[in-house]
């Protein structure tokens, strides 16, 4: 089998497991006023997130901000991992 | 670098559209690239403002050709270019030494937030902080300390000099005597208010300063969305145990006009304040099994009315983000500052409240209007299984819920109230109405229709509970 030496993996923030480091690629929610505070926090498109913990809230930290957020925020913040456990 | 901030080029020519067709004076204050700004982001203020000017639409147009070049929101666009300007200067100005811890007291953050040791740590500080702290040592020997003196030194004083001033007893119970201005509302605002609410604020000032309380939220966060609220509200509902009509105000800060409204109504229902929690702790410790039959009841109430409100109550599921400060420790002289401030503002809000709950129970006792109130109660009381004489210290309590509570020790020291019916009695009393400041309060905050709305609901639901309570007590045979 020929197996890629490199593969890129996309998900949302939920979908992923503690620990892990990844970009953000998009932010989409069908409440704008969510993307704006995110945006106002410095979740920006392009940034480094590393996602510190899953529960009970969700955790994750972009830039030197740390920031708690529900499932449903975090299933709007979509990653490319750069990591991989 | 130059200072001016360049977005991209769709966005710049818009906004140079935008500002060659405003021209009033109108909006001098702000700059007119601002105002461009603000209208390529959609700002409701500013677009109900300028709704009627003929070049709306013109407006309207240059802000949907913009947006057709970006795939996202112009927000979105506008927010990311600033962003970058931002970076660019912090990494212009800034040095990062080499190996640089990337957070200080890092374990403290990961105790305080894992869910197996961040759960008995927030139990913990929650009972030593807002319990021992401000139940305990506030609200039980500062009060004691300071309402003695009152009633031994101050009261007696009061009482002779209006007495030498004016032959009239009416004017005399105005301001002196059992419910006179001073030495009921002076004396309820210093003696009882002062050292719970100045012993809260130290201790909300401490735990805010050092970071904490957003740590609190996220790990209640879970837990609260099953009660319709957020993480978020935990800071009123705690503030709620020290003063509600504090808590009330600071619901202000709730996300949702729904989350709102659901913690302003757990707030007059189910959490007592510290005035009244003392009183109802002293009663009922002396017999266990009523403070747990209490105590379980209104858990079980807070967690059902939060349950319902949260499916009844309109509008979208409420969502939780919150920045996590790294925990510091706090600097006295920053905590004592907030303290004092607060306490300023809180005096200047709630004395005027108590002066006039003075003059109201003086009014209401000279023309009889609280003996008919009375009267009208007390058929209230015996369905309840409780005695008629309780019936003035369901009234009292509305404008002093602790003195409700108080009332309740003068009952059953003479004997009057004893085993089952005191369990009623407490229970009905710290479901019933809040008292008059956070009536007050709700009216100002949630508006007049809603406020009207959830004091129908609490003096119905407060009855009907505690006349079921006081059948089911009854028929499991429960002894006190």
């Amino acid at each position: 089998m020929l197996t890629q030496g490199f593969s890129v993996h996309y998900s949302p923030l939920d979908y992923l497991g503690t620990k892990t480091q990844g970009v953000i690629t998009a932010i989409k929610n069908k409440d704008e006023k969510i993307v704006k505070k995110l945006l106002a926090m410095g979740v920006h498109k392009g940034m480094q997130i590393t996602l510190e913990q899953k529960f009970p809230s969700f955790i994750i930290r972009v830039g030197r901000t740390r920031i708690a957020i529900d499932k449903n925020i975090a299933s709007s913040i979509s990653v490319r991992v750069t990591t991989r456990n | 670098m130059s200072n001016q901030l360049l977005y991209y080029s769709p966005i710049e020519t818009a906004i140079n559209r935008i500002e060659s067709l405003l021209e009033d004076p109108l909006e001098s204050k702000i700059s007119r690239r601002s105002i461009a700004l603000l209208l390529l982001q959609k700002d409701p203020v500013l677009r109900s403002q300028l709704q009627e000017k003929t070049y709306f639409s013109e407006i309207e147009r240059i802000v949907a050709d913009t947006e057709a070049y970006f795939s996202e929101s112009l927000s979105s666009v506008i927010a990311e270019s600033r962003h970058k300007r931002a970076m660019a200067i912090e990494q212009d100005i800034t040095i990062q030494p080499q190996q640089q811890r990337a957070f200080k007291n890092e374990w403290l953050h990961k105790l305080t937030v894992h869910p197996v040791t961040g759960v008995p740590i927030l139990a913990l500080v929650l009972y030593y902080g807002v319990y021992q702290f401000v139940g305990v040592f506030g609200g039980g020997t500062l009060v004691d300390g300071i309402e003695g003196f009152f009633e031994s030194h101050i009261n007696p004083f009061v009482n002779t000099i209006v007495a030498a001033i004016f032959p009239w007893q009416v004017i005399q119970d105005l301001f002196a005597n059992d419910y006179g201005i001073i030495t009921l509302g002076i004396r309820y605002a210093v003696a009882i208010v002062l050292p719970v609410v100045a012993t809260f604020f130290l201790m909300f000032s401490l735990l805010e300063d050092s970071g904490y309380l957003p740590r609190l939220s996220l790990l209640i966060d879970r837990f609260f969305k099953t009660i319709g609220l957020s993480g978020r509200s935990i800071i009123p509902l705690i503030l709620g145990l020290g003063c509600g009509t504090m808590a009330t105000l600071v619901t202000r800060t709730l996300e949702s006009k729904r989350e709102r409204i659901i913690a302003t109504l757990l707030l007059a229902l189910t959490i007592p304040c510290s005035a009244q929690l003392g009183v109802i702790l002293g009663l009922l410790s002396q017999e266990p099994t009523a403070l747990l039959v209490w105590a379980t009841v209104m858990v079980a109430i807070f967690l059902g009315i939060g349950f319902l409100a949260g499916k009844i109550v309109p509008g979208n599921a409420s969502c939780f983000y919150m920045e996590i400060p790294p925990l510091r420790l706090p600097r006295p002289q920053a905590i004592l500052t907030k303290t004092y401030v607060r306490l300023k503002w809180y005096f200047g809000e709630i004395l005027p409240l108590f002066i006039f709950a003075s003059i109201l129970i003086w009014a209401g006792k000279l023309t009889g209007l609280f003996d008919v109130l009375v009267r009208g109660l007390e058929p209230v009381m015996l369905w309840l299984g409780l005695p008629k004489e309780a019936a003035p210290t369901f009234l009292y309590g509305f404008f002093r819920r602790d003195y409700g509570a108080a009332g309740m020790f003068d009952l059953h020291s003479s004997g009057i109230l004893a085993g089952q019916q005191l369990v009623v009695a407490a229970v009905t009393l710290t479901l019933f109405i809040p008292c008059v400041a956070q009536l007050q309060f709700m009216f100002k905050e949630r508006g007049v229709k809603k406020t009207i709305a959830i004091a129908i609901f609490v003096v119905f639901f407060a009855f009907s509970l505690g006349y079921l309570l006081n059948q089911l007590l009854t028929i499991m045979e429960l002894s006190f």
